[in-house]
């Protein structure tokens, strides 16, 4: 980038159009002369030619349009008017024509005293206007403005009329005009001069124009240059031009003479400048270099420290007092830093001026020949003075001299030099960087006064070490960020506490963030962010860094914005980088721990308290109160020390108190207590209390004591009812044992079985149960294992051998039982020997009571099978006489009927009839014997169909009757077919019978659900009976009705009974006499 | 012809003269017990000289015999030859399934109980009469 200097040029723009203005007051000027005709103004001099009427209003066009060149249109406008006129003047000096534009104003009387066109300009002066025109046109041209072509054409012009000017000085007619009717006044030239300077110098940084106006070393050399360019050869000829007209001096010999003395000059001037030049630009890039790299590392060391010191604020007094020390010299530092670059700025400034440094010139005898103004002012002797004299004859006020040796080394050996001048002045201490160079037949010196650079030099390096000795101590890494690109630099330190070699990686932003773990990255991205907005003073921030072998590294992350753009963006940020990884696995393991804890606490819901012993003020936590019922602010403050006494269980207080006191006395390491706590309900809770004195004084008074509470009521509770079923299980008469089912050895034994094996428990324990067990070998266990946990359980009989050699016969159920996971099997023994005895004596019983019953059986059926034959003998043998006298009887009416009287044949006939009821009696009889002894063969049988095939026999058997039948279909019943069709035939018989004298016979029969049974029915509409004789209706030989209303024997419905009563149903009737009787019964 | 074995004086009179009411063109021969109807049948005994081709047209046979009982008879009737196919009707007053299951098995042709009412006895003996000496038809020698 080219460096510009704006207030030159500014400044230089602003000469450039006041240029114009000059120019245009002078042609106002003029123009006034010729108005009043003042001579004076036209011409300089009576000898040289005025300046013409036209000319001077172009002029004061030319002068007003530079003036006004931010001012296009006017300026555009001035331009057309100076085109035209100078066109038109260009053109009568070619056609030869005078177009009457020359003395349109005023007469021109001087011209015939030159020789020139009355009023008119010269041909130089149109010639310039044209170009002027031209060149304000180029820089107004559009779109794009031709500042290089513009300055050439100003240049151009500023040549023409330089060569004018020098005419005249060298007063040579033919550089005046180019001829003699185009004179140009010298006036008019040197405002040519200034509006062609100023319209060169119009845009001093655009164009070539900028070479000479830039701020750097080059600008000022060329800038030096052009002076010498331009001032050197007029100098020159003048001077050779005045030999010429002085003495007799060949044209040759005056060139010769120019030349030599012109390289010489200008050689000089080159070399001069040139070496200044070139040292110095050294010297200000090894400065610039050195301060920008210090002004680096103390912003650095700065915000490192700074980082640091609030890191490690808490633990490291001695670091912080010296961080606080090198922040002060720092900013001191800084101060003189920023002091040294604005003077040498300044210096370089003056030098480039030639005029602020020390410089002087000496020749070969060491005297002076230029004392600078600095120089004055330094030393307190004039230039007047000084010129001259011998160096070291001067009694300066500062001795800017290098010592005499060093400038003779330079005369002699013919290069440069320089030196260091420490002064004192004023009780400061001035330091000088003194160069000489050797110059034409002398010397030429510098001094600089570095006083500043120099302190800050001393001071940096002493900072820097101590900066240095701070981060090595601190094992401190830097890094340095360019915010705009993400390149950064690392130390050695950064790679090697993350276990890289340095130059491993790619120093980026980017590397970093790869680096840096993911959880961590937002928090160090949103610091980096926060400080380069401006709202935190640093960045900070912790995080993770992966290392090579790929473990994360704990560090911490600080670091300052030391350089913002001109648009204030961040550039640069610096900082250090610092392993805290021991810090941060403490600081897990501490919070590890302290989870641990509280998780501990919680589940264990275990209370804490804290006492302070010498006020007896108690702090708990929440559940410790909770526990009995109080909150924490109720327990804390209702429980002094004393209090705590008074809360004690009567039964515990001594023991407590007593415990307590040792405790606090320190005879006992701990206080631990199970006690009951008077809770706030004043209920009694046990509750398990410890504690331990954890501080006390010099003289051993306990200070301080802390505990836990727990509520171990259910754990007593527990306790209790643990101790409760122990007891059961010892105490229970029958030997129980666990046995675990891989080695069949005892793992517990009540007492029972203690005394059934004759051994003590812990004689017991750990033996195998089958050295008991005189039946069971390992392949019998081993399948009633399997057995047990098929079906969990398997009960045996076998015989123990005890301890004494006693065989006692057992049951053995063994169960399988898990208890915390494993697996036991619980043998419970019955010892079954009086059981044996028992059993046998059963056995014999047993036998003799089957024998009873066999004998008894027998009988029975002996009894069964006389019964038989009685039957058989009551069907047969007492039948027979009956049938014998009915036979006779009738014989009797038959064959003697004559012989016989009414009541002879009534008698017979009476006899007839009892023979036959007899005969029916005995029948039915037998039928109900037969009932009786007949087995019960059950079968589905179809009762509606049998109740109607009964029903069409006895319509055949009285085919007199009429009767109205009804009878449900589809009844089905379990039953034996033949004793039902006894019972129904009885049934129906009884219902025919007694609706004998009905006039309109119905009989129905059905059935019904009634307590989820089924119930059949005969129902008729016949005599019926009264239900206060119902209880006799099913006994055997028990009649309701007359034998002269209703035949039978009464020993039908018994008949019918036993029948229902075999099938386990019951019969019931319900009857009203003259209405109808229904018989229900139910079978199963 | 009709052989009658019945050991009951009364009954025998009571059923001759039911035979007797009817009229009937038949002899009835009486044997009092079961040995006295095995030798008339197979003119053993007493009976010895009897033609055996004479055999009666049904035999009217009472169970509760003196010396052999009727189901005996019964038994050694259906076991000869020459009486296998003799009608036999069990006049009895057992009306006992035992001995219903017994006669039937041994191949009786008809089971009748005595009725007490003598009108009925008299129907029976006219009934039976008339089936089997009337339309009842028997192989005769073979």
């Amino acid at each position: 980038m080219y460096k510009t200097n704006s207030a030159l040029i500014s400044l230089i723009h602003r000469f450039a159009r006041g240029s114009g203005l000059l120019v245009a007051a002078v042609a106002v000027i003029v123009l006034l002369g010729w108005c009043f005709d003042v001579d004076s103004v036209k011409s300089i001099l009576p000898d040289y030619p005025p300046m013409r009427v036209n000319t001077a209003i172009g002029l004061l066009l030319t002068g007003c349009m530079l003036y006004l060149v931010n001012f296009p249109r006017v300026g555009v406008a001035l331009a057309v008017v100076v085109v035209l006129l100078n066109g038109i003047i260009l053109l009568e000096y070619v056609s030869g024509i005078n177009l009457g534009v020359d003395q349109l104003l005023f007469a021109d009387s001087q011209a015939a005293k030159f020789g020139y066109y009355p009023g008119r300009s010269s041909v130089n002066a149109v010639m310039s206007f044209l170009l002027l025109s031209l060149s304000f046109y180029l820089y107004n041209r559009k779109p794009v403005p031709a500042y290089g072509k513009a300055q050439l054409v100003s240049l151009l012009v500023l040549l023409v009329i330089f060569a004018s000017l020098l005419g005249y000085l060298y007063r040579v007619n033919g550089l005046v005009g180019i001829e003699k009717h185009s004179q140009m006044a010298p006036h008019t030239a040197v405002c040519f001069v200034v509006l062609a300077a100023g319209s060169f110098f119009l845009y001093p940084d655009q164009g070539f124009v900028r070479i000479l106006t830039g701020s750097g070393w080059s600008a000022l050399l060329v800038r030096r240059l052009f002076l010498a360019a331009l001032m050197l050869p007029i100098a020159l000829s003048s001077l050779v031009i005045w030999f010429f007209q002085l003495e007799q001096f060949s044209v040759e010999l005056g060139f010769i003479l120019f030349s030599v003395c012109y390289t010489f000059l200008f050689t000089t001037i080159l070399f001069v400048y040139g070496r200044e030049f070139l040292a110095n630009e050294t010297k200000q890039q090894e400065q610039q270099l050195k301060i920008e790299q210090l002004n680096k590392d103390l912003s650095a060391a700065n915000a490192a420290t700074r980082a640091v010191n609030e890191e490690l604020l808490a633990s490291n007094d001695a670091l912080q007092s010296a961080n606080e020390r090198l922040y002060r010299a720092n900013q001191s530092v800084k101060e003189l830093s920023r002091q040294a670059l604005q003077e040498s700025a300044q210096q370089y400034k003056h030098l480039a001026d030639s005029v602020e440094d020390v410089f002087y010139a000496l020749d070969e005898k060491l005297r002076i020949t230029f004392w600078n103004k600095v120089c004055e002012e330094s030393t307190g002797i004039s230039s007047n003075q000084a010129m001259g004299q011998h160096l070291f004859a001067l009694k300066p006020r500062l001795r800017l001299f290098p010592s005499l040796e060093v400038l003779q080394e330079v005369l002699k050996s013919g290069t440069a030099a320089q030196t260091e001048i420490e002064e004192e002045i004023a009780g400061k201490q001035l330091h000088f960087n003194v160069r000489i160079y050797p110059a034409h037949r002398g010397l030429v010196v510098f001094a600089v006064d570095n006083t500043a650079v120099h302190t800050a030099e001393r001071e940096l390096k002493q900072q820097k070490e101590r900066l240095e000795l701070a981060l090595n101590g601190a094992q401190l890494a830097t890094w340095d960020l360019d915010v705009p690109s993400g390149k950064s630099l690392w130390s050695n330190r950064w790679y090697s506490m993350l276990g890289y070699t340095a130059g491993d990686l790619e120093e980026s932003f980017e590397t970093w963030k790869n680096l840096t773990h993911p959880d961590d990255l937002p928090v160090a991205m949103k610091s980096f962010e926060e400080h380069l907005s401006g709202k935190t003073d640093y960045v900070t921030f912790e995080h993770r860094l992966k290392k090579k072998t790929g473990d994360w590294l704990w560090t911490t992350g600080s670091g300052k914005l030391v350089e913002r753009n001109h648009k204030g963006e961040p550039q640069r940020v610096i900082g250090v980088l610092q392993d805290i990884s021991s810090l941060k696995n403490a600081e897990q393991e501490l919070l590890e721990q302290k989870e641990r804890l509280e998780l501990a606490l919680w589940a264990a819901e275990l209370g804490i308290w804290d006492r302070d012993l010498q006020n007896g003020r108690l702090t708990v936590n929440e559940r410790c109160a909770q526990m009995l019922g109080y909150t924490k602010a109720e327990y804390e403050n209702i429980l002094p020390l004393q209090g705590f006494r008074k809360t004690l269980h009567p039964d515990e207080a001594a023991q407590i108190t007593e415990m307590l006191d040792k405790h606090l006395a320190g005879e006992i390491p701990y206080y631990r207590t199970e006690r009951r706590a008077r809770t706030k309900a004043g209920e009694w809770l046990w509750v398990l209390n410890s504690g331990k004195v954890v501080k006390r004084d010099k003289e051993g008074r306990p200070i301080r004591m802390i505990g836990i509470q727990q509520d171990i009521s259910d754990f007593k509770k527990t306790e209790a009812s643990l101790r409760f079923y122990k007891y059961l299980i010892d105490n229970i008469k029958n030997p129980i044992y666990w046995i675990t089912p891989d080695d069949l050895k005892f793992k517990y034994v009540n007492k029972a079985a203690c005394d059934h094996f004759g051994l003590p428990e812990d004689k017991l324990i750990g033996v195998g149960v089958l050295d008991f067990d005189i039946n069971l070998d390992l392949e019998k266990a081993g399948s009633i294992t399997s057995e047990i946990s098929r079906n969990g359980t398997h009960t045996f009989k076998t015989v123990h051998k005890n301890s004494a050699g006693q065989l006692i016969p057992v049951e053995l159920t063994l169960s399988s039982l898990y208890y915390n996971d494993t697996p036991y099997v619980v043998g419970y023994i019955r010892n079954i020997s009086e059981q044996s005895a028992y059993e046998a004596k059963i056995r014999a019983i047993n036998t003799e009571l089957e024998q009873k019953v066999a004998a008894r059986t027998a009988a029975l059926e002996a009894t069964n099978k006389e019964l038989e034959a009685f039957s058989y003998s009551v069907s047969h043998d007492l039948r027979a006489p009956l049938r014998s006298i009915d036979g006779f009887s009738k014989a009797i009416l038959e064959d003697y009927e004559s012989a016989l009287d009414e009541e002879g044949k009534d008698f017979l006939n009476r006899i007839r009839s009892s023979t036959q009821q007899m005969g029916q009696l005995i029948d039915d009889l037998l039928n109900l014997s037969r009932v009786s002894r007949a087995e019960l063969k059950k079968q589905n049988v179809d009762i509606s169909k049998l109740v109607l095939e009964l029903v069409s026999e006895l319509n055949q058997q009285q085919a007199g009757r009429e009767v109205h039948v009804k009878v449900q279909p589809g009844l089905y019943a379990q039953a034996d077919v033949r004793l039902i069709r006894i019972a129904l035939e009885n049934l129906l018989n009884n219902a025919w019978k007694y609706t004998g004298k009905t006039e309109l016979a119905r009989v129905e029969f059905g059935s019904m659900e009634s307590g989820g049974r089924t119930v059949y029915f005969v129902k008729d509409n016949g005599a019926g009976f009264d239900m206060k004789y119902a209880a006799r209706l099913f006994g055997a030989f028990q009649r309701l009705h007359r034998e002269t209303e209703f035949e039978g024997t009464g020993v039908g419905l018994a008949t019918v009974q036993r029948i229902i009563h075999k099938h386990g149903g019951q019969i019931w009737a319900e009857a009203e006499p003259a209405k109808g009787a229904t018989f229900y019964f139910t079978l199963f | 012809m009709i052989l009658l074995v019945e050991d009951n004086p009364n009954d025998i009179a009571l059923t001759l003269r039911a035979f007797k009411k009817q009229q009937a063109n038949c002899d009835v021969v009486v044997v009092r017990d079961g040995a006295e109807a095995l030798d008339y049948l197979f003119c053993t005994g007493d009976y010895q000289g009897r033609d055996l081709d004479k055999m009666p047209a049904l035999v009217l046979m009472d169970l509760k015999l003196p010396k052999i009982d009727g189901l005996e008879v019964i038994r050694r009737i259906r076991e000869h030859n020459s009486t296998r196919f003799l009608p036999v009707v069990v006049l009895t007053t057992s009306e006992e399934n035992t001995d219903l299951l017994e006669c039937y098995s041994l191949g009786i042709n008809s089971y009748i109980r005595k009725p007490v009412d003598s009108d009925n006895f008299d129907q029976v003996i006219r009934n039976l009469s008339l089936y089997w000496l009337k339309f009842n038809i028997t192989p005769k020698h073979f």
